[in-house]
């Protein structure tokens, strides 16, 4: 029951960002805080 | 030297070059880029991918168009890419965008990357694709998926001591999505425990990172003496990101203390280098914020005005945040056409 509640949230969530993208496709925000520059790891030379 | 000693030494400083990047040790990355560069046209086509990609990563977080730059080079080998590369290519878009601030188009790039990141075997890479996703959520004040897949990035970090960089990022962001739940509380547990790792590992720009972001959860509190502490402290370690940002909430949090003259100096010192860095909101900010507290005459016509300027460029963060105040105003006043037309934008 609680995996299907969990499903149902999830979805839901989803789905309302899904409509949030579509209404403000160019949109972007101005936050006070800050996040940092960008990392990542990129270990494609082994492959 | 023969060919296979060369070969593996150029394998040994990509992966030098990649944890350098990883670790945002900009020096050694500068030095083994540099290095590198001499042998680009000694590499075959994987490698070469693997090089392009890979300064595509390095220059954003310096200069985006040179990142485009060798992001196409990249793309010139494309018949030669691999489904590993194919996801990096994606992910790396995705942060170009990010860094240009095109938050929707990073999550478009992302979302690419995520139907090959079943490729990627690595519970680090795999973290990281999950951070830098739930950071353009967050921008995009879009909460509950940014808090999921940050709980995602966590869950792939905690396991890995020589990852604490990385799961503090995460736990940094997990604590501002707290806050932006109100819940300050866990809020403020994440945000410390990301500042003590960021010690621990000697991200000193982090450090400042947090600090900031602890002074801007105390404005949200309710409590600029406090903020002011973490704001200062934020300060000096003279961050290569946020300083704007920073002296924006030091001015607000001296007003609000009742130390004008602390606070002009910060306000003057931020609104001029808004304007020597071409920074439009920056400035409409710093504007906005000297009219409420020092010229209250101009208020209300300068803040009709930023709100417009903030509506014209889609910044929907800035015009929620200052129509919700100035509908509050109006609301105070009884001017109740005012403040519903302002309530109104509060909740596009």
């Amino acid at each position: 029951m609680k995996k299907v509640i969990f499903s149902v949230v999830l979805i839901g969530t989803i789905l309302i960002s899904g409509l949030v993208g579509y209404a403000d496709q160019e949109s972007h925000a101005g936050k006070q805080t800050e996040l940092g520059s960008a990392v990542f790891s990129l270990n494609v030379l082994n492959k | 030297m023969g060919w296979n000693s060369q070969q593996l030494d150029i394998v040994s400083l990509m992966d030098s070059w990649s944890v350098s990047i990883r670790l945002e040790n900009q020096e050694a990355a500068a030095s083994i880029h540099e290095e590198l560069k001499v042998h680009i046209n000694e590499f075959r086509n994987e490698k070469a991918i693997s090089f392009y990609l890979l300064e595509s990563r390095y220059y954003t977080n310096n200069d985006v168009s040179q990142s485009k730059l060798s992001l196409a080079k990249a793309k010139a080998l494309l018949e030669h890419f691999n489904d590993i590369h194919r996801y990096y290519l994606h992910f790396t878009e995705g942060m170009t965008h990010y860094y240009e601030d095109q938050y929707y188009d990073a999550i478009a790039s992302y979302e690419k990357a995520e139907k090959l990141l079943h490729h990627i075997k690595d519970p680090i890479e795999k973290g990281e694709f999950h951070l830098r996703i739930a950071m353009a959520y967050y921008n995009l004040d879009v909460t509950t998926l940014s808090a999921l897949h940050a709980e995602k990035a966590i869950k792939y970090f905690k396991p890995h001591k020589t990852f604490e960089f990385l799961l503090a990022r995460a736990e940094m962001l997990q604590g501002l999505n707290y806050a932006d739940l109100l819940n300050y509380e866990s809020a403020e547990e994440y945000l410390h425990r990301a500042k003590s790792s960021f010690k621990n590992t000697g991200n000193l720009n982090f450090v400042s990172y947090t600090n900031l972001n602890l002074g801007d959860l105390y404005v949200k509190k309710d409590l600029p003496g406090t903020a002011i502490r973490y704001l200062e402290e934020a300060l000096q370690s003279n961050p290569k990101r946020g300083r704007l940002k920073i002296l924006y909430l030091l001015a607000d949090c001296y007003w609000k203390t009742n130390q004008p003259s602390k606070a002009l100096d910060f306000y003057s010192e931020g609104f001029q280098a808004s304007i020597k860095n071409d920074d439009i909101t920056k400035k409409w900010e710093f504007a906005m914020l000297h009219k409420k507290y020092e010229d209250r005459n101009n208020f209300e016509s300068v803040w009709q005005e930023g709100i417009e300027y903030f509506q014209r460029v889609n910044d929907v963060y800035n015009v929620r945040l200052f129509s919700r105040e100035l509908a509050q105003y109006y609301t105070k006043r009884k001017y109740y056409e005012l403040a519903t037309k302002y309530y109104l934008l509060a909740l596009i």
